[in-house]
């Protein structure tokens, strides 16, 4: 071993800065990173970490700090001119490494150690350098060959003092190193435990996927309800939030309140202080690719509900399954753009949003219940669409909510391909509506006893209301037929009988009366019975009334009601 | 005195499952199923083996292509080894190309490797479903068998009821109308009649499972005479092609390892010759057992509709028979029950004793 | 089988299955102990399809393992048969059906093609997503590149079991001016690689990195930083004819992990390198010289071992032999 005369002792870049920059992490323990960051851009394929403790004469001893790589190795000028000066990087702004500022090595002060000692060797010359508190070094060339660059940091301490150190150099690399593309075993040998800190690169949630849309840019990406956004350089962690608005811009919040991802990037970077990721150009392409990949999981949602909705027996989980699915797709803005026929009709069908999309635009309603029932099946039959779920109203109400954002979806872009602008004021009206729609065929479809006959008493009078309609709107409509009902549930003075079903309905939400169907007249409701009794002595003014009665229930313009009167004083 | 309609107290067992109309379209059914299957699943093996022929057929053309060129190139004539290689994946246009031969030649033979590798995968999996076709063979024969079995137990047993038949028909004659012997004769021969009707179905439908199961039989012989052809012709060239490609893996390398460019190719030439006569020898078994299973596959399927449409044909028959009560042919049963038994009789005259009813051979 | 080339078949020599175990699990441990940096092939790639090679990973579907007499390797065959099969394996199994249904038979039918069947059927599950060794590609990936000056830096990495039968990595920083010889930048700073430079590579890999060096500098617009070549190969066993002066011990492995580089920030020339390199006559020696005058590059060339802790001083002593000192690791 001899030292070299002509470097024995010099100081670690002389610039005043150097104090304030190695003391910039919030953590100094984050130094280890940077450690590790340099053992990856040096090409080895593996670290190896370890801790010691060197017990002292007194209550104090030595705490080691060991970080072992087999890349690349320094020799004399890269240690004088890279490694101990400031800014010096050969790394800036090669994409093939992580590092950029030359500060990585240098932070390593900032846990004031007694001494670091680095050997190190390339091209054949093979070096040993010992840093002195005070940041100046010797350097001696060794005769003995040495792979790659070995550092160990001495502390001072007790061994509870270790015991910490060996906790915080643990818990950085966990935090920082975890995906690292590189082996990274550490090993505390006071506890005698060694343990390797990779971990599987991977994000649990519904619909998770790995991406990679190019080599060098992966991305874990899943639905979450609390999301994380995460950001690495070949798996050392840039930046790593819940919180949307740090790493994204606001036109991407929204669309990622409930998508989780983990991107690895060699195009991402980190700023100076290592607390965010750098959004330059480089960031906006693997937001590009992000956005594809959201793209992505969001189709893959869909699939999976489409597969969902087809299985024949439902489990709890795919119960469960379903209903987080589809919560999801409804945050998602291209939500009820597929065809896929992702909801569940009661007795085994499926639709699409489209399919129920048209119900809702025939009958204002979309038929929803929890449970098969005897009118449901009838319904499904009928071709009518009774899908599964709890309506509106109810506590527990699923998905009502998420199936009209879906709804919406499909409706907006319906509308959009065929008046834009305008239309979208229009939609607003939309949600409250479809929200409204979505019921039970219970509270729907009425059990009713329907007369076969209209009774003799209650012939003149309909006939009479039919006319005063008929000539108010000037259409032909089927004459009224009675029902009475079978509950004591109070029952509408108007039912519609559609004619397939054998069964009335309450009146459509959404179209006139007079084109759902043949309207029914409920014999026992108190408002009829009362324009019964006045019949008999008022029989224009009762006749007005009732038809009146149908188009108040109908929700019309009202600016007919002249017509109206007109055809009942014609009654004789 | 006794009746033979005393029979009618006895019980019969027939083996294997009861046999109904319905359980013999089951049974019918299930086997054509499997037999479906067997099919497709060939089916799809021609497909593979189409597959492999092309893909084989292919790269033989182009190793040859490729060998005329290099041999043209080393007497210095024009030639178009530019163009060669863009068939490969990885070339992206002829213009451009300079790849090194080593490189190309390697490319291949890891292509070779990979259509050698399936063919032999395939081979193995054609010897299962050999194996399993014989198998099936086995099964089909113990059904047969036990088919015969209850054919014979069904005829003798309606043999049997029509002599009781018979018997009853001759006392009823001589029975006053009205009196209560003569209402429990007429009892006794409608029971006799059901039951008749009964075994006469079964006898019908045992027969008609025996010989639908033989057609099933033979079918599966076919097939499994197909397959053991193309297996053992695919094992063979396989085999022999495998070697071929052995010893190029070895002349790869030595191309490479040499220095001198002329030799390089030289040496190449002989490589591309030898790995050419390697997927001759494959896709000249592929053309043989082709043809061959092509032809087998298709008159199979055939007959395969064909069987079906009777078996569907039979089925109908048997259950309008079965319907309709009063419409039995118990003479057309019988007749050939009768037959069959005679036929025995001729052919084993030692071992099968018959008794005509002693009452029919007075008279 | 005739021999095509008369003496041009590489020498092998097949292991009986229970060799092949015991090889295996060595060149694994081997691979291991190697601490390979990225400059080498990928240890821990080869090592994880080695295992492919182990007969209770095969279940016997294949017989033996091919060694190369010259390097102590499985043989180029060897390695396509790996590769193939783990490129075949989620196809293959598609095919192959229903595990479950496939031991039934195999049941019934011992010794048969359904015990066959079950057996390729497990081993392509097992292999199944295994590392592929590139045993020829070719990547480049964009360092920088600097617009103003028409100047595109790239890092390329060939990767090859080259023809001499070891495994060989080539790693090369060069700059290019225009849109040359490497590659076009496309607007995502893709590196596209060109046909004409990985054909150029892949012809010299059995070459030095020297010659390597000078001849894409010779090549106009490229500006060579560094050529390196890392190989994995030679490995001595006990049956090979060892360099003289070494002698492995029975049933011991010796890796050797050749590095050769040729770089502008490489300090000095020097060989540490206990073995011989390819001889160039004095004449072609010196125009060597003059040429790493003129383009500034300097040869570095070191070799590391692994072998069974009990030789490493044995081979300590050898490589002092040889007037090298070299990183020996034992196993």
């Amino acid at each position: 071993m001899s030292i070299d005369p002509q470097h024995a002792l010099q100081t670690v870049s002389s610039d005043a800065v150097v104090d304030n920059l190695v003391t910039q992490f919030a953590n100094s323990w984050d130094c280890v990173r940077e450690l590790v960051q340099n053992c990856l851009d040096a090409g080895t394929t593996r670290i190896d970490v370890w801790t010691e403790y060197l017990p002292g004469d007194g209550f104090e001893g030595t705490i080691a700090l060991h970080v072992d790589d087999f890349g690349d190795g320094m020799d004399e000028n890269i240690i004088d001119n890279q490694l101990t000066k400031l800014f010096a990087s050969s790394k800036e702004g090669d994409l093939t490494k992580i590092g950029k500022f030359g500060i990585g090595f240098v932070s390593i002060f900032a846990l004031k150690p007694q001494g670091v000692l680095l050997h190190t060797g390339r091209g054949g010359e093979y070096w040993e350098v010992l840093f002195h508190a005070d940041r100046t070094f010797s350097k001696t060339r060794l005769e003995n060959p040495i792979e790659g660059t070995q550092i160990t940091l001495f502390l001072r301490g007790d061994r509870n003092a270790y015991a910490e150190a060996a906790k915080q150099v643990r818990s950085t690399l966990k935090k920082w190193c975890k995906y690292s593309e590189t082996e990274i075993v550490f090993e505390d040998r006071e506890a005698n435990t060694s343990e390797v800190i990779n971990e599987v690169f991977e994000l649990f949630g519904i619909g998770g996927a790995l991406i990679s849309p190019e080599p060098g840019t992966e991305f874990a990406i899943a639905f979450q309800d609390e999301p994380e956004y995460e950001f690495f350089n070949r798996g050392l962690t840039l930046a790593t939030t819940k919180i949307a608005e740090n790493v994204l811009v606001e036109a991407r919040v929204q669309r990622y309140r409930h998508i989780g991802f983990k991107v690895k990037s060699r195009y991402l970077e980190h700023t100076l202080s290592r607390d965010t990721v750098l959004r330059d150009d480089n960031y906006q392409t693997v937001m590009h690719y992000l956005d594809q990949a959201a793209k992505q999981i969001s189709s893959n949602l869909v699939v999976e509900l489409a597969a969902l909705a087809a299985k024949p027996r439902w489990t709890a989980d795919d119960l469960i399954g379903y209903g987080q699915r589809l919560r999801f797709l409804a945050t998602q803005h291209d939500r009820g753009t597929s065809n896929l026929k992702i909801f569940r009709g009661l007795h085994g069908e499926a639709y699409s949003a489209g399919d129920l999309f048209r119900a809702w635009q025939a009958d204002g309603r979309i038929l929803m219940d929890d449970v098969p029932t005897e009118l449901s099946e009838r319904l499904t039959k009928a071709k009518i669409p009774v899908i599964f779920g709890k309506p509106a109203g109810d506590s527990s109400a699923f998905p009502w909510y998420d199936l009209t954002e879906i709804l919406l979806g499909y409706a907006s872009k319906h509308a959009s391909s065929t008046i834009k602008g305008a239309v979208i004021d229009f939609f607003s009206s939309y949600r409250e509506r479809i929200a409204k729609g979505l019921i039970s065929p219970r509270q729907v479809y009425i059990p009713v006893s329907i007369d076969a006959h209209v009774p003799a008493n209650l012939v003149t009078f309909l006939k009479a209301a039919h006319y005063v309609l008929c000539r108010g709107f000037e259409t032909p409509m089927a004459p009224f037929t009675t029902i009475t009902p079978l509950d004591a549930a109070p029952v509408p003075i108007f039912l519609v009988q559609q004619a397939r079903m054998g069964q009335l309905k309450l009146p459509p939400q959404n179209n006139s009366l007079r084109q759902a169907g043949d309207i029914a007249v409920n014999r026992e409701h108190p408002h009829f019975l009362l324009l019964l009794r006045l019949f008999a002595v008022e029989p224009q003014i009762a006749a007005y009334c009732l038809a009146k009665a149908l188009l108040l229930q109908d929700d019309r313009d009202l600016a007919m009601d002249g017509a109206l009167m007109n055809a009942a004083r014609e009654i004789q | 005195m006794t009746f033979k309609s005393e029979i009618l107290e006895q019980t019969v067992t027939y083996t294997g499952d009861a046999i109904s109309v319905r359980s013999l379209e089951e049974l019918i059914g299930g086997e054509r199923l499997r037999q479906n299957e067997q099919v497709d699943e060939l089916t799809r093996m021609h497909q593979r083996n189409k597959d492999l022929q092309t893909a084989l057929v292919q790269e033989m053309d182009r190793l040859r292509q490729l060998s005329q060129e290099l041999q043209k190139s080393r007497q210095g004539q024009r030639n178009k080894l530019a163009d060669m290689f863009t068939w490969l994946p990885f070339v992206k246009s002829s213009a451009t190309t300079r790849r090194s031969i080593e490189d190309l030649l390697r490319r291949q033979f890891e292509m070779s490797s990979m259509r050698l590798r399936e063919a032999a995968d395939f081979a193995d999996r054609l010897d299962g479903a050999k194996i399993d076709l014989y198998d099936e063979i086995d099964r089909l024969n113990r059904k047969i068998i036990e088919s015969a079995h209850n054919e014979e137990t069904a005829a003798a047993r309606v043999l049997a009821l029509r002599d009781a038949k018979i018997e009853v028909d001759k006392t009823l004659l001589l029975e006053p109308p009205g009196t209560s012997r003569e209402r429990e004769l007429n009892a006794k021969l409608d029971r006799i009649r059901r039951m008749l009707a009964e075994h006469t179905t079964k006898l019908k439908l045992y027969s008609t499972a025996e010989n639908r199961l033989a057609a099933l039989k033979k079918n599966t012989r076919q097939l499994v005479e197909t397959i053991a052809h193309l297996q053992s012709d695919i094992t063979r060239y396989v085999t022999a092609a495998s070697e071929k490609l052995d010893l190029v893996a070895g002349q790869i390398q030595a191309i490479g390892a040499a220095a001198d460019a002329a030799n390089v190719v030289l040496e190449l030439k002989q490589s591309l010759d030898a790995m050419t006569e390697s997927m001759n020898l494959t896709t000249q078994f592929v053309v043989e057992t082709q043809a061959y299973f092509r032809e087998n596959v298709d008159t199979m399927i055939g007959d395969l509709e064909l069987y079906d449409e009777e078996t569907e044909a039979a089925l109908a028959r048997n259950l309008a028979f079965n319907e309709s009560f009063d419409e039995l042919d118990v003479e057309y049963a019988l007749t050939s029950a009768l037959a069959s038994q005679i036929d025995a009789l001729e052919e084993f005259d030692d071992e099968v004793e018959f008794h005509l009813p002693q009452e029919v051979e007075n008279s | 089988m005739t021999e095509l080339l008369p003496g041009a078949v590489i020498p092998s020599r097949t292991l009986s299955d229970d060799q092949a175990d015991l090889y295996v699990d060595s060149f694994r441990k081997v691979l291991r102990a190697a601490r390979l940096n990225s400059h080498y092939p990928d240890g821990r790639g080869l090592a994880e399809q080695a295992g492919v090679f182990a007969t209770h990973v095969h279940r016997g579907l294949h017989k033996g393992l091919d060694i190369d007499e010259r390097t102590g390797l499985p043989t180029y065959k060897e390695w396509t048969r790996a590769q193939t099969d783990i490129t075949l394996a989620a196809q293959q199994l598609v095919q192959l059906g229903s595990r479950e249904l496939l031991v039934k038979k195999a049941a019934q039918h011992p010794d048969s093609a359904h015990s066959r069947n079950l057996a390729r059927y497990d081993y392509y599950t097992q292999i199944n997503g295994t590392q592929l060794v590139p045993l020829g590609t070719m990547n480049v990936a964009v360092r920088r590149v600097d617009r103003q000056r028409q100047l595109a830096h790239f890092h390329v990495v060939l990767d090859k079991l080259d023809a001499s039968g070891v495994f060989v990595r080539y790693s090369i920083d060069v700059a290019q001016h225009g849109e040359s010889a490497i590659a076009s930048v496309d607007g995502r700073d893709l590196a596209n690689q060109s046909d004409n430079f990985h054909a150029l590579i892949y012809q010299f890999t059995s070459l030095d990195s020297e010659f390597m060096f000078v001849k894409l500098a010779s090549m106009a617009g490229l500006e060579v930083e560094r050529v390196i070549k890392g190989t994995v190969g030679p490995f001595f066993l006990d049956w090979m004819q060892a360099p003289e002066g070494l002698t492995v011990a029975p049933g011991g492995v010796v890796g050797t992990f050749g590095l050769d580089m040729a770089a502008v920030d490489v300090e000095a020339t020097r060989n540490n390198d206990p073995f011989p390199s390819s001889s160039n006559d004095a004449k072609t020696r010196a125009t060597y010289v003059q040429v790493a005058n003129k383009l500034g590059y300097r040869v570095f060339k070191d070799r590391k071992f692994v072998c069974p802790h009990a030789m490493v001083g044995d081979l300590r002593a050898f490589t002092q032999s040889r007037g090298t000192k070299n990183v020996v690791y034992g196993v």
